[in-house]
């Protein structure tokens, strides 16, 4: 029956239309990870295939990325001795590829199938095993999948983004991890640690592809998977615009904005974030448990203007105390309260260039703007700033 | 003229006002399916137990006279949210009517309010409308075996803190029975239009993932900023009732399953629990 089904599916790489990607990639059973307090555990995972026999599978499994109308074959070999599939979450794929043991097919130890498919929608995908799901998920068997427009923007008419970040969530029963062979009963695996993009605590902070660094000009795509068995409730700083504008790979009817998201296992969101204003702050997510709601862990995102970026005579002080002006967006003028006499207020361009410079007194002060061009500037008084939005 | 008028009114409200009657029975029982024994209270369309609760189809415009006659034996009361509320009371024995005049269709939950009926399941489906399309039903619950058999016996000291489910089912029936409940179980042919009505009646949310497919929701009552939306993943909190909207168009046999990895199973063996099947033939 295996067999059938392989030579089934190498039939559906000529029945794939427009560009054909292929991927690479096999699974294992004998990878360790070394958690955020030290502790090492195992993992089963995927990884790209690689005649070095010592090539490793990674947790989560390689972020796979394919343009709309792309049609794709995934190569799949089984490295391990147990069997696994490969799930493709959200795409809609027909029956055969769809990696259900019970509807599909397992693919047996040493044995290699090809998934082909094609993507028809752009946004945020997982791709996981199907095989006793309960433990090999738990056990780390998951990746994310990113269908993008093939240019700067989310899908066809939406909006466009210069920068992307995306972000996986799971977690783990330390104890399932660290004995496989004996997990217990499955309704009782509840997390004890808790991921992003494999990474919690500290190691997020020092990953420079989890932690934000933003241009003032940023317009940031974040994609949001969930893969855990908890939900996760996203909190984003005041200083973040985030409007949500796909959910499982579909437009949703009206884009909102929003302070926080709640993403249920197997759920995903694509959404934009702009900065608001020059702020240091991180994005909180907390892993909620299914059963009775309580919040049973937190990783942090940090987000912050790019140091890289501030070619200013001023640097940002490490205490960010936001300045408020209003009208913002202004056209010919905004309002400062300064709380002290003889207080330096700058306003400065995109390029660093200072646009105006005062001494102003304690109060209320009006600052003309009739001279500056629309577009975005920064406003220093003293030792705080923010961000002023000039349109005309 | 004004005899044409007064036709005209009358025939108006004869649409307004179509009144359909349905009686519904309390009954406790023991589910045994498997390694799964789990104590229920169920509302049951017929003068005895019945597994599933009862599912009541309204057609758009129409009021529901619901006659309610409690078997059980405790006291039990009828809610539905936003339309009728929990100070009442249907004392063992007793039979009291309820009237159900929906403002618009889509699913709703009809259930207990009493601690009993609300811990051992009483609630079922009212779908108003749509009664010309494919329709299914699916009555999302979940429990702690121990627990409820405790709260069927008395000796339950109130809901706990630290909720472990250890049952998961779909119209009070675990995989793989789901897929003999013809209530659940999804059949039908590429290009028809499916609606499946569903609600939770348990204690936490349920992840429900569709293989094959993405649904529309047509109708929500808790989460309503996710109407219309297409999913492929969508959460029900407890409590809610949505309607989805399935036109395959494509054939296969998929599931569809909570992704919340600990409700597949039947007191911790896998597979089982809440997963059922769409069969969508050419």
């Amino acid at each position: 029956m295996r067999r059938i089904c392989f030579i089934i599916l190498t039939i559906f790489p000529f029945l794939l239309i427009g560009q054909v990607e292929h991927v690479y990639l096999q699974s294992k059973m004998d990878a360790t990870i070394t958690l955020s307090d030290g502790h090492q555990t195992n993992f089963w995972g995927y990884g790209y295939q690689s005649t070095n026999p010592n090539a490793r599978v990674t947790l989560p499994a390689p972020k796979l990325v394919f343009e709309k109308g792309d049609s794709v074959v995934i190569h799949f070999y089984n490295n391990s001795p147990e069997d696994h599939t490969i799930h493709l979450h959200g795409l809609d794929v027909n029956q055969v590829n769809d990696g259900v043991p019970s509807t599909s097919f397992a693919v047996g130890s040493q044995d290699s199938v090809n998934y082909s498919f094609r993507v028809s929608h752009t946004g945020t995908y997982l791709y996981h095993c199907h095989v006793l799901t309960s433990l090999h998920l738990t056990m780390g068997m998951y990746g994310m999948i990113v269908v993008t427009n093939g240019d700067d923007h989310l899908y066809d008419g939406g909006p466009k983004y210069n920068r992307e970040f995306d972000y996986l969530t799971s977690d783990m029963k330390r104890a399932v991890n660290d004995n496989p062979l004996s997990p217990g009963d499955f309704f009782h695996i509840y997390a004890d640690y808790f991921m992003l993009n494999g990474k919690a605590d500290q190691q997020i902070f020092d990953d420079t592809t989890l932690s934000i660094d933003y241009r003032p000009a940023d317009t940031m795509v974040f994609r949001i998977g969930n893969i855990a068995y908890s939900c996760t409730k996203w909190i984003f700083p005041d200083e973040l615009d985030v409007t949500v504008y796909q959910s499982d790979g579909r437009e949703v009817p009206v884009s909102f904005q929003a302070d926080t998201l709640m993403v249920y296992p197997g759920e995903r969101f694509t959404a934009i974030a702009i900065p608001n204003g020059i702020f240091q702050d991180t994005i909180e997510v907390e892993y909620c448990n299914m059963s009775d709601g309580s919040t049973d862990g937190v990783n942090k995102i940090p987000i912050r203007l790019d140091p890289a970026h501030l070619s200013l005579e001023e640097t940002l002080s490490e205490e960010l105390n936001p300045l408020k002006i209003f009208p913002n967006p202004a056209e010919n003028y905004f309002k400062v309260e300064v709380q002290d006499d003889q207080s330096k207020l700058k306003v400065v361009d995109m390029q660093g260039r200072i646009i105006i410079q005062k001494s102003l007194d304690k109060g209320i002060q009006t600052i003309r703007t009739s001279d500056l061009e629309s577009g975005v500037y920064f406003v220093f008084l003293n030792s705080r700033q923010t961000q002023l939005v000039i349109s005309k | 003229m004004k005899n044409l008028f007064i036709a005209i009114l009358l025939c108006f409200s004869s649409i307004s006002f179509t009144q359909v009657f349905d009686t519904v029975y309390l009954y406790r029982d023991t589910i045994h399916q498997g390694n799964v024994i789990l104590n229920v209270v169920s509302f049951s369309p017929v003068d005895s137990f019945v597994t599933t609760n009862a599912v009541i189809n309204m057609d758009a415009g129409e009021t529901l006279n619901l006659t309610v006659i409690n078997r059980d034996t405790v006291d039990h009361s009828l809610v539905i949210d936003d339309y009728i509320e929990s100070n009442n009371s249907v004392a063992v024995n007793d039979t009291v009517d309820f009237v159900f005049q929906p403002s618009e269709n889509g699913t709703f939950r009809y259930y207990s309010g009493t601690d009993q009926g609300k811990y051992l399941g009483a609630s079922g489906i009212i779908l108003v409308g749509y009664q010309n399309y494919s329709r299914f039903y699916w009555n999302l619950y979940d429990h702690n075996d121990t627990l409820a058999s405790e709260f069927a016996n008395g000796t339950a000291t109130g809901f706990p803190t630290e909720y472990r489910p250890s049952v998961f089912l779909i119209n009070n029936y675990t995989f793989p029975h789901t897929l003999t409940d013809t209530l659940s179980y999804v059949t039908g042919n590429v290009g028809d239009t499916i609606v499946i009505a569903c609600i939770n009646s348990g204690y936490m949310p349920h992840s429900l993932h569709f293989h094959g497919y993405h649904v529309r929701i047509e109708s929500v009552r808790k989460r309503t900023h996710t109407l219309f939306w297409d999913k492929d993943t969508y959460p029900l909190i407890p409590g809610e009732a949505v309607l989805f909207r399935l036109i395959p168009d494509q054939e296969g046999m998929y599931p569809v399953h909570d992704h919340n990895l600990i409700t597949v199973t039947n007191t911790g063996a896998y597979p089982g629990g809440m997963i059922t099947r769409l069969n969508i033939q050419p």
